[in-house]
């Protein structure tokens, strides 16, 4: 099965004063094509920023970071973005829909930004509203709707451009029980479907609904079995 | 073609822009209210200006352009001036004979004697103008033209004929609203009965000619018992445009020789008179330009800090922006059309009340308001520049956002 991230060594740290702070100390990670990943810590363990450079949000300090067998590590800032808007759905904990956009406007966004036409934008909207149940709700404003509702505009944001990988920061944190349920559910089916997924969570009942399990503590990871 | 783009992606940025332009439409409109004040009173003050300029030139046309020299007589303003302006006679009819013999360069002399205001009335009730004794070539020098319905002719009017020629306005009182029937009729000047011989032609509402009264001059010396009365102004015409620069000085040597060296008089040209009243409106212009450009300033200023105050409130949504693939280019092209919809908004409002003048009709106003495809093109272009100048700074801020530390707010 083809790679499509893929770290070797990748390290991190930060600089405070005059001193470095390592928070990521090396990790090799490789999640295939198709894969269902959950990559599980506790605060502070160093998750979160191998997320947003696993997202291309924020750069390693050291070893290699690979997207589809591409050595990000030496992207511009461009090309970044255009990895991000081409190849990466995020999921936010928060969900993230711009507050003045209805829920249609904020799943059409990632595409405006591939510069796909109206026509082409407009059916995949639809597409995916309607798959993720919301095809009644595309004129409201986020605000306008239930934390579920939003979570899965929000998923369907970032599935509406048919990502190499949709990458999930805590997707279920804001949500309920039921609609935790739902929105794993609906990570399942999308997996069975094909997509590959990558979620990180501090929650072992959503971590365990992942087909490979990762554990991060003081920056190392490793391969739950 | 990507949106993110410089080129091609434009559309989706001013359309970002605009959706939060709409969505704090008064805090955009409050912004927008001074580069509207901006544009507006520079536009209309441009356009006034032109038409006060383009007025002075007809008016100096009228007056009979660059070859007509006026003479005014002046007063004395202390005690010692007085003293010598004693020592002189003035300026005088006389003094004309003497002029045209001695100045071959000048082939035209206006002789005026100013009746001053009130002191025409039509059947006991005084008529408002302006009353003016002069020479039939008055009317050839300064090319003024007049409608008559009789033989008005040079001889008539130096035979000293108790004979007027009335404006506009002084006409429609003597004949109930109908120029043309007042010629005819009888007006008192000076408790003297005159004839309406001709109506001056009308340039429009605003006419300075519209209140005039203008009676032969021959008739006044009659009349007062005074053959060689003081002069208000005297205009004399070059005969060739090669002399004009020349004729003041020549002029005026000749009327200290004939006033005993005493300095009683004012010898300008038109093109002083125009030179003059342009140096007023530039001015006047300078002024215009100063408040507006304050005013402009603070525009600029109130839309950077709407801007800063703006991108600050909304740090997450611009790195969720970032974070789903809209580059550092997009968000500064965003977030710079915001600025520019805020500065085209008071920009548009007020190229609208540059444009109102044209509405207006010709006449109502004392001037013509005149505006160019120019002047509109520029009022566009500082509304282009203010939202420019005061988007600049949030735009590079909102690009240069680190989308991790953006989502945290």
């Amino acid at each position: 099965m083809d790679a499509i991230l893929e770290t070797k060594g990748l390290r991190k740290s930060y600089r405070l004063g005059k001193e470095d702070v390592p928070v990521l100390h090396g990790i090799d990670f490789r999640l295939g094509r198709g894969e269902y990943g959950a990559i599980m810590g506790p605060s502070g363990s160093g998750k979160s920023t191998l997320l947003n450079i696993l997202g291309c949000l924020d750069r390693a300090t050291g070893g290699q970071y690979l997207v589809e067998g591409r050595l990000v590590s030496a992207f511009s800032e461009s090309e970044l973005a255009d990895l991000r808007a081409r190849s990466i759905g995020f999921v936010f904990q928060s969900f993230q829909l711009l507050p003045r956009l209805t829920l249609s406007e904020n799943v059409e966004l990632p595409l405006q930004y591939l510069g796909i036409p109206r026509k082409e934008r407009r059916r995949r909207v639809a597409e995916i509203m309607e798959r993720l149940g919301l095809g009644q709700r595309g004129r409201h404003l986020p605000m306008e709707v239930s934390g579920g509702q939003r979570q899965r505009a929000a998923i369907a944001r970032a599935l509406v451009k048919k990502p190499a990988l949709l990458l999930a920061d805590e997707p279920t944190g804001n949500l309920d029980s039921t609609t935790t349920a739902e929105v794993l559910d609906l990570f399942r089916q999308l997996h069975e479907e094909g997509n590959t997924i990558l979620l990180i969570t501090h929650e072992h009942d959503v971590a365990v609904r992942a087909q490979r399990r990762w554990k991060i503590f003081d920056g190392l990871m490793e391969e739950m079995a | 073609m990507s949106g993110n783009g410089w080129i091609g992606g434009w559309i989706l940025p001013l359309s970002l822009a605009w959706r939060e332009t709409r969505g704090h439409f008064l805090r955009s409109a409050v912004t927008a209210t001074a580069v509207f004040l901006g544009v507006a009173s520079l536009l209309v003050m441009t356009a006034l200006s032109r038409g006060m300029e383009a007025q002075n030139r007809e008016m100096y046309l009228r007056m009979g352009g660059a070859q007509v020299i006026q003479v005014t007589a002046t007063k004395a303003t202390d005690a010692l001036q007085d003293a010598s302006f004693a020592r002189s006679r003035g300026l005088r009819l006389s003094d004309v004979d003497v002029l045209r013999q001695n100045l071959p360069q000048f082939d035209g002399w206006v002789p005026e004697v100013s009746a001053g205001m009130g002191r025409i009335s039509l059947k006991g009730a005084r008529v408002r103008a302006m009353g003016t004794a002069s020479t039939w070539d008055r009317f050839d020098v300064l090319g003024i033209a007049v409608d008559t319905s009789e033989d008005l002719t040079r001889a008539r009017w130096e035979s000293g004929e108790a004979l007027l020629v009335v404006g506009a306005d002084v006409a429609s009182k003597v004949s109930s609203g109908r120029p043309a029937a007042a010629l005819g009729k009888e007006l008192l000047v000076g408790g003297r009965p005159a004839r309406v011989a001709g109506v001056f032609k009308s340039q429009g509402k605003f006419d300075f000619r519209n209140m005039e009264v203008m009676i032969p001059l021959a008739w006044y010396t009659r009349v007062q018992g005074d053959a060689d009365p003081t002069l208000s102004t005297l205009k004399a015409k070059v005969a060739r445009l090669d002399d004009v620069a020349d004729a003041p000085r020549q002029l005026k040597t000749e009327l200290l020789a004939l006033h005993r060296g005493v300095e009683d008089v004012d010898v300008s040209t038109n093109d002083d008179l125009l030179e003059n009243s342009r140096k007023t409106i530039a001015t006047m212009s300078l002024v215009t330009i100063l408040i507006a450009g304050v005013s402009l300033l603070s525009g600029a200023v109130g839309i950077l800090n709407v801007g800063l105050a703006s991108l600050s409130s909304r740090v997450q949504e611009l790195g969720t922006s970032k974070a789903l693939g809209a580059s550092s280019s997009l968000l500064f092209r965003q977030v710079l059309f915001e600025s520019l919809l805020v500065a085209g908004l008071g920009g548009g409002a007020g190229l609208a009340v540059g444009l109102a003048p044209a509405l207006i009709p010709d006449g109502t106003l004392p001037w013509t308001l005149q505006l160019s495809g120019v002047d509109l093109l520029g009022g566009l272009f500082l509304s282009v520049g203010v939202g420019v100048v005061s988007g600049l700074v949030p735009a590079w801020k909102a690009s240069r956002l680190d989308p991790v530390e953006a989502m945290r707010g």
